[in-house]
Order: structure tokens, then C-alpha cells, then sequence
């Protein structure tokens, strides 16, 4: 009975010809006389077998041109892009949740680089929007909103633009555009649309302070955006003025004046901000809002209020073909100015939408950031807790050898024993 | 030299050979030639799906592990020094991936329920998966699937540890020896966990074996 509990606890060792010849051969004897043994022997041989039908299973056909289609596919990668591509076959669906918060970070290197550029450019006054290149608009918009490829050209532009401009405005170039690079480097994971956890580490870090450079800079946008409108009724104030006359003109123009002269008295200006970070809270940002929405509506009622009430306009008879009915004219000029207010309304409700689904994505953000730092905390604790049953194993296993050791070595003194005895027994047999 | 002596050299001839050819493909592929790699691939696809299969009981777990493994291994490729066997490097790798994956799926409480006899979806639709002996009859067959079944559950009831030493040994076949050098533990350990395992299996398999 002993033996067999010692044959149970070697049984592997036997079987897997981890056992030297006297010790398998006392085996072998012990397996083939005692029954329950032999039950245990063949139990085993059993679920060797079946582990052997793990072998039968053939791999899928196109394995191996799978695998050499991925080693292809990631070649020429840089390790960011190799690890995204490996992040995003692990777990769509972390990669999505990585993704959501990363859009944030693409979204706040906008705003760093804007809000670096409005600090070190001319004044705005001086700048007219449509002047500044193509690759150098915000590919926000609508129309092309976060286009992967679209933003990441414009984000590698950017980025190479400002560094210049931060330099010859004596910006040292630390901290800021240290964060920008990073986030740069996130808003490319985003791009690939799987930042790895590394950078959501870093998004963690430093999405708070640029996100708080944010809304000021969407403000300014704004402004921007209402300076244009403003520009697009004068524009189209003189066209109509040219169309409906032009020697009559010059009094419409004389009318036109407190129009234009409405531009330079919009709040427009980092310069007349009492702090570069005026308010960064979302109230902030809405009471701007409706002030230059308030603003609009005035430039846009004040340019009716000019153009409608015009004087009689004397026609000259020698151009017949220049001749307009004051009638026709008057009408021209109210849809014109119609057309212009309509403008600037839908101008300024955009902007709102656009602040309102900006500000929207920040926070998804934020919540997804927290959610991503919540999961790597439990992974961690999970981690630990592998650890501590691992060690615990280790240890019930080292009791384990430890016990087995005792008994082995009670085992030897217990035939130790027997061997003095019988030693003893031969001597007194001799002297009897 | 006796007929077993012969055919041991034989067989050593033919390992030595065999890992000749292997540190050339290697080499090869650390120039970054993916068809040398592709070589290495085609030598150890089976073996390293095998123990994937083993280790997450479920078909398209492991084939990605699998894909995953040989790409890791790709990659890292300049860190084996050829002190073991690539297949022993190759297989290490698996056995990770298998241990991380198996972490992610217990963090995300997903129960690994697909067995081996579940048909397999490939190109061309579903598919049995190919573990039937064509000599087999519908009755062993039928039978058979039934034990692989019982297998996998039971050792899905494993811990990843136990589970992993007997991967390495039955899947693998790897010596007492290597196993304790792959995982870094004694050889007593190494002993006590595959007899343990071996142990649980059988009465969690009892009267189906």
C-alpha cells in the first residue's frame, strides 16, 4: 500500500523515461502485479493520447501566406506604427476606446499649434484669413472632419511650421512643444486609429494643460470666423452697390462706410486679452459665443439699416445701359442684404455647433481617459494577484518537495533500520 | 556499432543538419529576407499552432497566437543566441502570448467555450476541424470527439502553470531538462506540477478515459 502511494507520485517520472533503470524497473514490476496501479498506468497512457490529437489538428490553409502577408505588411513600419498595428489585432475594441480618446489629443494638438501661432504672428487685425495657404486651415470642418490622412498631413505641416515660428519668437523649446510633439505622436496613433497604452499614458499627462489652451483658441476661431462674415457683407455690399450703378456709387459707398468701419471695433485680439488664458471654462467660451453672435446679428442689421433707406440716385440719360429703376435697384439691395444677414446667421451657428461638438469630444475624452486608467489599474491589480497565487504555488510546491523529501528520506532510515536489524539478526544467528 | 547505435547517429546527423540549415535561414532573415523567414514559418507552423490550440482550446485563438508568435518572432529575431533550439525559442514565445492572451480574457471574463470539434470558418465556409483518424469509424469517431471535449475542459480547469508544463511535455515533448530552463524553475517543480496535472486530469476525466 505504501508503494503504490509512492508509485502514484512518480508515476510521470516513469512514464516519461525521467527515471533510472533500477527505480523504472521496480516501477514496471509494481504497475503490471497491482491492479489499482495499473488502472493509474493506463489512465495515464490514455491522456497522453488524446494530448497527441492536438498534432492532428491542421492549422488553417493560409496560414503561413498570412503570416508572411503580415511580415510584408509590417516591413518598412516604424516601431509606432508596428505597435499600433499589433494594438489594433490584439483588441478592436481597446483600440477603439484608444482611438475615441486619442481623436482628443488630435484635437488639442490643433489648439497648441494655434494657440502658439496666434502668439507669436503679427497681430490678427493684420491677417486676413483668406490669405493664409490652404495646408495651413484646420482640417476641422465639416466637410472633411478628421479625414485620417487629410489631418495627418496637416498635423506634420504644422508641426514643422511652428517650430520656426516658435523660435524666432523666443519661446524656448521646451515644455509645450515637448507636449505637442507627444501629442503629435498620439494624434498619429489616432490616425492609425490605435494609440498603444504608452501614449495614452502620455495623452494622461499632458491633455490637461493644452486642453485648457483649448476653448480660448476655438474663441478665437470664432472671431475669426465672425470677421469674415463681417468682410463677406461688405464684399457683397459692393458688388451690389457696383451692379446697381456706380456713379450713384460713390454715395453708396459714403453709405457703406459705417459698415466697414464696424470690422476693427469687433473683439478680436489676443492683445486686448487681459491674460493669454483669459477663461477657460466652458461659460467662458459660450458668453464669447453670444456675444459675437449679438455682434453679428448688429453688423448684419446695421448693414440693412444702411443700404435700405438709400436717396433717390439721379440715372444719367447718355447710359441708357447702366439705367436701373430705383425700384429694381432698392429690391437688388434688400435681397443682397437679406442674403448677407442669412449669412452671418448660419456663420454664427456653426460656430456654435462646431464649439458644441468640440467641446462634446473633449469630454468623451476625458471620461474615455479615465476609463483607460481605471482598466490598467485593474489589469495591474489582476497582475498582482497572478503573482501572489504563482508564488503561493511556488511555495505549496516547495512543500510539496519537501514533504516528498522527508518521506524519501524516512524511507531510507526505516531500511536502514531494517538493515541493522537484519544485521543484528545474522550476528546473533551466527552466535547462536 | 549495433542497429539502435546506428540509428541514433542517424538521427543526430539529421537534428544537427536540420539546425544547420535553420541558423542559415535565420540568418537570412535577420538580413530581412521574409522568405527565408517564410522557410522557418513552413518548418514550425504545426507545432506552434498545436501548442496554441492546446493552450486556449479554441481554433481562432489560436491561430492568431500563432501568426502572432511567428511575427514576434520576427521581429525579435537579433535576441535568440542559439543556445537552444529555435523551436524551443519559438514555442517560449507561444506559450507567453498564450498566458497574456488568457490574462486578457479573464480580465474581460470571456469564457473560452469553443471545443476542437467545432467546425472551423475558413474561405470557402465552414469546415470541420481535420482530428479524425480516416480509418476511424463514425463510432470511434463520435467517441473520440467526446474524450477531446472532456480534455479540453478539463484542462481549461487547469492553472495557467500546471497547464503550460504539460503543454510543453505531451504537445512539445520537451525533456524534464528543458522545461525547467524555458520557465525558470527547478526540475522538482517541474515534476511535482506534470504529475499533479496529470493527476487532476484523470479524475476530472474518470470514467471517460
Amino acid at each position: 500500500m505504501k508503494y503504490c502511494r509512492d508509485f502514484r507520485s512518480r508515476i510521470s517520472d516513469y512514464l516519461d523515461g525521467e527515471m533510472d533503470g533500477g527505480d523504472a524497473q521496480r516501477m514496471g514490476a509494481h504497475g503490471t502485479s497491482c491492479k489499482n496501479c495499473r488502472g493509474f498506468l493506463q489512465d495515464f497512457k490514455a491522456i497522453h493520447n488524446l494530448m497527441q490529437d492536438f498534432h492532428k489538428v491542421e492549422p488553417p490553409a493560409r496560414f503561413v501566406a498570412s503570416v508572411c502577408e503580415r511580415l510584408e505588411e509590417t516591413a518598412g513600419l516604424s516601431w509606432l506604427e508596428r505597435a499600433a498595428a499589433v494594438f489594433r489585432r490584439v483588441s478592436p475594441a481597446l483600440a477603439l476606446s484608444f482611438a475615441v480618446a486619442s481623436i482628443a489629443a488630435t484635437v488639442a494638438t490643433v489648439a497648441v499649434v494655434n494657440y502658439f501661432r496666434s502668439h507669436s504672428a503679427p497681430p490678427a487685425a493684420a491677417i486676413r484669413t483668406s490669405d493664409r495657404p490652404e495646408s495651413a486651415r484646420i482640417p476641422l470642418q465639416k466637410e472633411d472632419s478628421i479625414h485620417p490622412e487629410a489631418l495627418r498631413q496637416w498635423l506634420t505641416s504644422e508641426f514643422e511650421r511652428i517650430l520656426p515660428v516658435l523660435a524666432a519668437a523666443g519661446h524656448k523649446p521646451q515644455q509645450p512643444p515637448v507636449s505637442a510633439a507627444y501629442v503629435l505622436l498620439a494624434a498619429k496613433f489616432s490616425v492609425l486609429s490605435v494609440p498603444p497604452p504608452v501614449v495614452m499614458q502620455v495623452v494622461i499627462r499632458f491633455a490637461d494643460p493644452i486642453l485648457r489652451q483649448m476653448l480660448p483658441v476655438l474663441e478665437d476661431k470664432v472671431k475669426t470666423a465672425v470677421r469674415e462674415t463681417k468682410a463677406a457683407i461688405v464684399d457683397e455690399s459692393r458688388d451690389t452697390l457696383s451692379q446697381t450703378g456706380d456713379k450713384k456709387s460713390s454715395h453708396l459707398q459714403e453709405s457703406s462706410k459705417p459698415v466697414l468701419s464696424l470690422v476693427p471695433s469687433m473683439p478680436s485680439e489676443p492683445a486686448d486679452q487681459t491674460s493669454p488664458h483669459p477663461d477657460v471654462s466652458g461659460e467662458g467660451a459660450q458668453k464669447t459665443l453670444l456675444q459675437l453672435e449679438q455682434q453679428t446679428e448688429e453688423t448684419a442689421t446695421e448693414a440693412v439699416r444702411i443700404l435700405m433707406p438709400s436717396p433717390p440716385v439721379t440715372v444719367p440719360a447718355a447710359a441708357p445701359e447702366t439705367k436701373t429703376p430705383p425700384a429694381s435697384s432698392k429690391a437688388a439691395r434688400l435681397d443682397a442684404a437679406s442674403a448677407a444677414r442669412e449669412t452671418a446667421r448660419e456663420a454664427s451657428r456653426e460656430s456654435r455647433q462646431a464649439v458644441r461638438e468640440v467641446r462634446d469630444t473633449v469630454r468623451q475624452s476625458a471620461r474615455d481617459a479615465a476609463r483607460a486608467a481605471r482598466e490598467s489599474r485593474t489589469i495591474t491589480r489582476e497582475a498582482a494577484r497572478e503573482a501572489r497565487s504563482s508564488a503561493v504555488d511556488a511555495s505549496r510546491d516547495a512543500v510539496g518537495d519537501a514533504r516528498d523529501a522527508v518521506r524519501d528520506a524516512r524511507d531510507e532510515v526505516r531500511d536502514a533500520v531494517r538493515d541493522v536489524q537484519d544485521t543484528v539478526n545474522d550476528i546473533t544467528d551466527g552466535l547462536l | 556499432m549495433n542497429v539502435p547505435d546506428k540509428r541514433q547517429a542517424q538521427d543526430r546527423e539529421r537534428a544537427d543538419g536540420e539546425r544547420r540549415e535553420e541558423m542559415i535561414l535565420i540568418e537570412q532573415s535577420l538580413r530581412g529576407q521574409t522568405s527565408a523567414f517564410a522557410d522557418l514559418v513552413t518548418r514550425h507552423h504545426r507545432e506552434v499552432f498545436a501548442v496554441a490550440l492546446a493552450m486556449m482550446s479554441d481554433y481562432d485563438e489560436a491561430e492568431d497566437i500563432a501568426q502572432d508568435a511567428f511575427v514576434r518572432a520576427f521581429r525579435s529575431l537579433s535576441t535568440f543566441r542559439g543556445e537552444s533550439k529555435f523551436s524551443t525559442w519559438l514555442i517560449g514565445i507561444t506559450i507567453n502570448l498564450c498566458r497574456e492572451k488568457r490574462r486578457w480574457w479573464l480580465i474581460r471574463r470571456k469564457y473560452i467555450a469553443t471545443s476542437l470539434d467545432d467546425p472551423v470558418e475558413t474561405g470557402e465556409g465552414a469546415m470541420p476541424s481535420q482530428v479524425e483518424d480516416p480509418s476511424d469509424t463514425a463510432d470511434v469517431i463520435a467517441m473520440k470527439a467526446e474524450d477531446r471535449s472532456a480534455l479540453m475542459e478539463a484542462l481549461d480547469r487547469l492553472d495557467p502553470a500546471s497547464r503550460s508544463i504539460l503543454v510543453l511535455r505531451e504537445i512539445q515533448g520537451m525533456s524534464y531538462i528543458e522545461i525547467a530552463q524555458m520557465l525558470g524553475c527547478r526540475m522538482g517543480t517541474v515534476k511535482s506540477r506534470i504529475n499533479r496535472a496529470r493527476l487532476l486530469l484523470r479524475e476530472r476525466l474518470k470514467g471517460k478515459l
